[in-house]
């Protein structure tokens, strides 16, 4: 009875009307998007604008993606992410299951000052860290893209946040039985917390994908860009030719729409993780 | 507790090693840099004065057979050089020839490089295009421990040894020896530095003196050069030929325009004088402090974890535990050790310093830069948008906690209402960022079709002053909705429906039902919402450098922006980190006064 008294009838006729108007606003751009993308050159510059292409024009991708390396762009951002999501698991899981479930002197201080991390702009950290990868030659490379955003002290915090959640009764039953602490966090922790990994993993990889302003500043060559920063330049380079941009755009939103149509269990799933119920 | 002892002992010898061994690295650094440079202008040197052979650019070979000899038993000139015309040596005829293979990798780079113990720098010939020959110059071995730091490692390994035969005995004892190692280490590490300094400045003023022997040398045996600053500048890379007085014999170091230089006076003709100046060395060695200082106190901080091992011992269990939470906690620690801790002083260090990447000196210039800042137009403007750029946050938060109690629900409507709202979080931010740039298009664009299909007037969105950050806020609002919604309904999961209904049994309106109950209990998460919004919001780079480049006349001009551009396209490391300072300073004031106001009443906060 409950259920149908709350919210049941879907939207109510206040909520649907707030909503609905949200909705066709936020799904606009995005078929605009792909309408413009299959319009012609000419096309787009008529009055009044056309809201649907005349005659669908696809080659409008081929071209717009062969005008610059596109698959190198992809490629290059591919490695990036992967490689960077695959560190942040590693470092976070570690990390937050040693805040979580082992005791040792300062552990309260240290984790504190870990989150103090947090509290700094991320343009303070971005000039040095780009003087310290010059220094070491690292520009325009994989080290220097990748190397500075191994450890991502938020995923350690939200992980930390469930290691607490999980039952101490496994863990100890494994210690009596004579496990190491490496077994006991391989054996029974991670089995255990692989939606919270997958919740983490996930939001990591399309932070890594949407991310800007570090590529932009670590690399310079074309073999080096990232989605992101190609299709800016490629912006630069087409500035009048719509329906070229908007194909590019249109690439470079459909990896994280699937990925987002795949795992969209685990988009809620870190913002239960983070306390706030 | 003798297992303890030794490891701390061992840690005593290993750290003193580590720091004569950078000491030593840094001064081979700074000899073969030297004699890679010596080389260098030695080649210059002979393409100047060795005149051609007829009818090609090549040299004229006794005349060069000659010169090469005068080089080497020029009085003062204190680099060990050797001269190759192809490959064949012409100051020692007895020597060894280069082997064809390294004369021909020359001639292919065209530049310096290394050849077991000796840096080889390519001859061209007079027309500056082809490699016909090599000038190999060999380090000079210097002594490169002084007194001072030999004196300072016996001090720091015999209090490091007096620390670990207290490892394990009372405790009083054990700290004052880990309070004097310490002292001790500190002491050797800024000796070291020291001497890392001194051979860097010796090594600019041994180049200094070698390039004017060679000059005066040049000038002596081409007169007609004497007036023309600018032919003999060419013989000197990476340094710059002034007219100058005469000032002594030996190299000084003064300011010019800001940056240090080292410099010396050349003889051009009687009365006639110049001064060569240089980029110092040693202005490019307080790194190596850091390093020195850090490596040397690796020791007594090994000793006083021996120490606590010791004293840990004898509770295994905990001991276990601290060891394994370290190993559980290396990669993160040392990842954030050198890409966060460090980059925060290093921000520090570089606010207050001149860092330009172009020019290898990075004075220090106290507070100039902050000072700057405030006398910086640019600066208030890109604060000032940044702070009305800000206020989308509550017009998003206002929506989408809206949007959270209208779609608090389970119906497939609700879910896909709710799916839609939160696409703009996973798309690329670019690909947004373009989007609306096209539906703001002045004249094509699909907002003002919808503008003056309702009768009223077309705006240039983005090419207005005056509504240009407004039109980036709409965005922003647009692309924010969503994630914000999915926090609030995260949030509004912890409202007890039993509170709910007992409000509606006792005729509370829905209205009061939210104001009373809803939004007391959703105080926490407005506050995150809120928090991280204005964190984020104050950080906002993309939508500018993609919508606007800041424009039109700095309408759009946020401070991370302006850092961009300050930093990597007028390359103002010094200035931009500053800059970066600042907007730290603002966050973390705006963060706390945001909890001061609004965090009274939330546990945790």
């Amino acid at each position: 009875m409950r259920s149908r008294r709350r919210g049941a009838s879907g939207l109510g006729l206040v909520g649907g009307a707030l909503v609905l108007p949200l909705a066709v606003t936020t799904l606009v751009p995005f078929l605009y998007m792909i309408a413009t993308a299959l319009m012609d050159e000419f096309e787009v510059l008529r009055y009044p604008p056309p809201l649907v292409p005349a005659q669908p024009h696809p080659e409008n991708f081929a071209a717009a993606l062969t005008a610059l390396p596109f698959d190198r762009f992809f490629l290059t951002t591919a490695i990036f992410s992967v490689c960077v999501v695959a560190g942040q698991v590693v470092t976070s899981t570690m990390a937050a299951y040693a805040f979580a479930r082992l005791r040792f002197p300062g552990r309260d201080h240290v984790f504190v000052l870990y989150l103090s991390v947090l509290m700094v702009p991320m343009v303070v950290l971005l000039i040095p860290r780009f003087l310290i990868i010059n220094a070491l030659g690292w520009v325009d490379t994989y080290a220097g893209l990748i190397s500075t955003e191994l450890v991502s002290v938020w995923g350690i915090f939200l992980l930390r946040q469930f290691f607490v959640t999980l039952p101490r009764d496994l863990e100890d039953a494994a210690r009596l039985d004579g496990a190491g602490e490496w077994t006991v966090f391989w054996r029974v922790v991670l089995p255990l917390s692989k939606p919270a990994l997958a919740t983490l993993a996930v939001f990591a990889f399309v932070d890594q994908w949407k991310s800007f302003l570090w590529p932009l500043i670590a690399t310079r060559s074309a073999e080096m860009r990232v989605v992101e920063v190609g299709i800016a330049s490629f912006h630069g380079l087409y500035y009048t030719n719509w329906p070229y941009q908007m194909a590019a755009a249109v690439t470079a939103v459909l990896p994280l729409l699937v990925v987002y149509f795949v795992a969209q269990r685990y988009f809620v799933g870190r913002i239960q993780l983070t306390g706030l119920k | 507790m003798t297992r303890w002892r030794g490891g701390a002992a061992a840690a005593v010898i290993a750290s003193a090693l580590l720091v004569l061994s950078t000491v030593r690295w840094a001064s081979v650094r700074a000899e073969r840099a030297l004699a890679q440079r010596v080389a260098a202008t030695a080649a210059a040197y002979l393409a100047f004065v060795a005149p051609p052979a007829r009818g090609s650019a090549d040299y004229d070979l006794p005349r060069l057979l000659i010169e090469t000899r005068a080089l080497d038993g020029l009085p003062g000139f204190t680099t060990e050089v050797e001269v190759y015309h192809g490959t064949a040596p012409l100051v020692h005829a007895t020597a060894r020839p280069l082997s064809p293979s390294q004369f021909d990798q020359l001639r292919r780079h065209a530049a310096a490089r290394w050849a077991g113990a000796a840096t080889l720098a390519p001859l061209f010939d007079r027309d500056g295009w082809d490699v016909v020959g090599v000038v190999a110059a060999w380090p000079a071995r210097g002594g490169w421990l002084s007194w001072w730091t030999a004196l300072a490692v016996l001090v720091s390994l015999g209090a490091g040894a007096l620390a670990a035969a207290a490892v394990g005995g009372a405790p009083g004892r054990l700290r004052r020896g880990l309070a004097w190692y310490a002292a001790a280490a500190a002491l050797l590490g800024v000796v070291a530095s020291d001497d890392i300094r001194t051979t860097a400045l010796d090594s600019t003023d041994r180049w200094l003196g070698d390039a004017r022997l060679l000059i005066q040398e040049a000038v002596a045996r081409v007169p007609e050069t004497r007036f023309s600053l600018a032919t003999l500048g060419k013989m000197v890379g990476g340094a710059e030929l002034v007219p100058g007085d005469s000032a002594g014999d030996g190299a000084w170091r003064r300011t010019v325009d800001g940056t240090p230089r080292a410099a010396v006076a050349v003889r051009l003709a009687p009365g006639r004088w110049a001064e060569l100046r240089t980029v110092p060395a040693e202005a490019a060695t307080v790194g190596w402090l850091a390093l020195t200082l850090g490596l040397a106190l690796l020791g007594p901080l090994a000793a006083a974890l021996a120490a606590w091992g010791e004293r840990e011992a004898a509770r295994p269990q905990r001991l276990r535990e601290t060891v394994a939470a370290w190993g559980f906690l290396a990669p993160s620690a040392l990842h954030l050790a050198v890409f966060s801790f460090a980059p925060m002083l290093f921000a520090l260090y570089l606010s207050l310093h001149r860092w330009t990447l172009v020019d290898p000196a990075t004075p220090f210039v106290g507070l100039a830069n902050f000072v700057r800042m405030f006398h910086d137009p640019l600066v208030w403007i890109s604060l000032r948008n940044t702070a009305l750029y800000v206020l989308y946050v509550p017009v998003s938060m206002t929506l989408s906690l809206g949007a959270a109690l209208a779609l608090n629900g389970r119906s497939w409507a609700v879910r896909a209402v709710r799916t839609i709202l939160f696409l703009p979080y996973v798309a690329s931010v670019v690909a947004i960022a373009l989007v609306w740039q096209w539906m703001y298009n002045a004249d094509f664009g699909l907002i003002n079709y919808v503008l003056s299909a309702a009768h009223l007037r077309p705006v240039d969105w983005l090419g207005t002053p005056r509504t240009a950050l407004a039109a980036v806020m709409i965005v922003s609002v647009w692309a924010q909705l969503g994630y914000q919604m999915t926090v609030f309904l995260a949030g509004l999961q912890g409202v007890p429906p039993a509170y709910l209904d007992a409000a509606r049994v006792d005729g509370a309106s829905a209205w009061q039902r939210f104001w009373r109950i809803t939004f007391p209990l959703l105080k926490p998460v407005t506050l995150f919402v809120l928090v991280t919004g204005i964190i984020g919001s104050f950080q906002v780079f993309t939508y500018i450098y993609v919508l606007t480049d800041g424009g039109p006349l700095h309408a759009t001009d946020v401070i991370v922006y302006r850092i961009y551009q300050t930093a990597w396209e007028f390359l103002q490391f010094g200035y931009a980190s500053a800059l970066a300072l600042l907007l730290f300073v603002v966050l973390f004031a705006v963060t706390r006064a945001q909890f001061r106001l609004l965090g009274r009443q939330v546990e945790y906060a």
